[in-house]
């Protein structure tokens, strides 16, 4: 099985190579290199910042497509909070009911499985003392920690997204009511992102996801606003698998830590999740208990396959909230008994994916990071990004990495014209005797003047 | 074998909070750099902070230095006085002469040189009122 998926691809006939997205990419993962913007793929972590600045939508999502639905005689559409704050003045049952509408046999609500999982951190919170605890449940974070802080992995809750939750309680349900195998289900994630695609392809913790596949919002959105005024306001859902407020609030930033007790703090917005990190690796969070970081700005609703501003999301979902019960009837035992036959937790430990050493070999890592220091200090820099990496620094690393060569930095290449230039002035003036035309010396003489003055 | 070695020096400003965890940070991607056991990276960053902060809110000024080789992380920090009259005192945790000021920043909780002490394989501190404060501490990398 390919170990690296990644649904953010690059589009190669629509790059310019021109360097936005290398500038914002917030792992470094992006160079551009023969004209075009190549993915680093240990390095992405899928939160699409490239896809939300390309100005030529050459930053693209690899996502399934919703035709596959014919393939699988049951099906079922998975909606996350975040869709339902799409539609102006819509019901969050008549936007249930419009998915339906589009053909599937089914429609749940990850807030549904959110609540579960609220149930679980709570649980975890209470049976074990370390101390701040990472949510799990945005996939690019925790590809975030994996990749740049993994000395944090042991920080990150070990709780299966939502999503993940969702798609299993209703495997379960399907078997149990209507003697329906995982095989003849066909479990549909309406996504906001490409890190959820992502973590359905390739999961973070566990061997194979419950979903089947993942289509983007976007695709859909059409469909359903143009069925919407068909559907009355109060249409009667045949399902029990419906959020209440408090799952529905995991579309926004401080849903999740909303029920949770102690010091809780919500981040929202990839840069600022990485200043945070980088303020606990050094210890200076000794006082929260909780970190609900999300990558989008805004959480869920600002995912960058969502159509809609994520403020005007946020409102309309915390509208359509007003109209809920605020908490979920729970099955206090049923859900205990969930969380210690393991249904919460993923099903393999959390690895980290140190990516950024340059050598496997420590010492021979220190030489290389000797090598980068001496050429860095050769960098004007300025980080202008011609060269395709985001930055001097970041260059430099990748001539000591052998990645890249000196020259590609446009002032080093330049100044190298230069020297050379002025050489061939210094020997086109050693004409031999033989052959001198002081005409000419003088001409050259002349011009040297002017350039002094 | 003559073994690879990484020598820095950081200079660091006596209450400058804007520059504050900067030497700690660059010293963090040096180790990420090399491969370090995140382990040893959590461990190094938490004493690189500590003493970095310490330089900051209780020093007139000074500096932080690291060594690496591929068994070792050294660090030593040294400042300009004031100093700290009794060295058992500064290492009981809680103990603290921060100022309210500092305080009132979420800093000078009394936590700074215990952490260090805890999260280091050697710890050696040396203080002279009037002169200044030598810190070195260690740890072993584990692999070799």
């Amino acid at each position: 099985m390919e170990n690296s998926f990644h649904s953010v691809r690059l589009l190669e006939e629509e790059c310019k190579g021109c360097t936005n997205c290398i500038k914002h990419c917030p792992t470094e993962a992006i160079r551009v290199y023969q004209g075009k913007a190549r993915i680093i793929n240990e390095l992405c972590i899928d939160c699409g910042e490239c896809i939300r600045v390309c100005p030529n939508y050459a930053k693209q999502t690899i996502i399934d497509e919703l035709k596959e639905i014919h393939e699988y005689p049951y099906t079922v559409a998975l909606l996350a909070p975040s869709f339902f704050g799409q539609f102006p003045n819509a019901t969050v049952n008549q936007v249930h009911q419009g998915v339906k509408d589009l053909g599937f046999n089914l429609v749940a609500q990850v807030g549904y499985g959110a609540e579960h999982v609220n149930f679980a951190i709570r649980q975890w919170m209470q049976e074990n003392p370390l101390r701040p605890l990472i949510s799990s449940a945005c996939p690019t974070i925790v590809r975030l920690v994996q990749v740049r802080f993994d000395e944090l992995v042991d920080h990150v809750i070990p709780l299966e997204a939502p999503v993940e939750i969702t798609a299993g309680l209703v495997r379960e349900q399907l078997a149990k009511e209507k003697g329906l195998s995982d095989k003849d289900v066909g479990v549909f994630f309406i996504s906001p992102c490409p890190a959820k695609v992502s973590a359905i392809k390739i999961p973070i913790a566990r061997g194979q996801s419950q979903i089947t596949a993942a289509i983007s919002m976007r695709e859909v959105y059409g469909a359903i606003m143009s069925k919407l005024a068909t559907i009355p306001k109060d249409v009667v859902l045949e399902t029990d698998l419906l959020a209440s407020a408090l799952g529905m609030l995991w579309g926004r930033r401080g849903g999740e830590v909303y029920a949770l007790e102690g010091t809780r703090v919500s981040v929202d917005g990839v840069y600022n999740v990485i200043n945070i990190l980088e303020d606990m690796a050094m210890g200076k969070l000794p006082e929260v208990d909780y970190l609900e970081l999300q990558a989008c700005p805004g959480g869920c609703v600002g995912g960058p396959l969502v159509t809609q501003n994520p403020f005007i999301a946020k409102a309309r979902l915390e509208a359509l909230c007003n109209g809920l019960p605020a908490a979920p009837k729970w099955d206090r035992d049923d859900l205990l008994y969930r969380y210690q036959k393991g249904d919460y937790f993923w099903k393999l430990p959390l690895q980290s994916k140190a990516v950024l050493s340059m050598d496997g070999d420590i010492s021979t890592a220190l030489s290389m990071i000797k090598q980068r220091e001496i050429i860095e200090k050769e960098l004007p820099g300025l980080d202008c990004g011609a060269c395709g990496s985001p930055t001097c620094q970041c260059l430099a690393e990748d001539i000591a990495r052998g990645m890249a060569s000196n020259n590609d930095c446009i002032f080093h290449l330049r100044q190298a014209v230069q020297y050379v230039a002025a050489d061939l002035w210094r020997l086109a003036k050693q004409v031999p005797p033989t052959i001198a035309s002081q005409q000419v010396l003088n001409a050259m003489d002349e011009e040297d003047d002017n350039e002094d003055k | 074998m003559l073994q690879n070695k990484l020598s820095y020096a950081f200079p660091i400003e006596a209450s400058d909070f804007t520059k504050a965890g900067d030497a700690a940070g660059k010293i963090k991607k040096i180790l990420k750099l090399a491969g370090l056991p995140a382990t040893v990276i959590r461990r190094v960053a938490i004493i690189a902070y500590e003493a970095e902060m310490n330089i900051v809110i209780h020093s007139v000024g000074g500096s932080l230095s690291l060594d690496l080789t591929s068994t070792r992380v050294e660090m030593a920090s040294q400042d300009n006085g004031p100093g700290i009259p009794d060295i058992d005192l500064a290492l009981q945790e809680g103990y603290s002469t921060a100022s309210d000021e500092v305080r009132a920043l979420g800093f000078g909780a009394g936590m700074g040189l215990p952490n260090i002490r805890r999260n280091a394989d050697h710890f050696c501190i040396q203080s002279e009122v009037g002169v200044g404060t030598n810190l070195e501490v260690w740890i072993d990398i584990g692999v070799s």
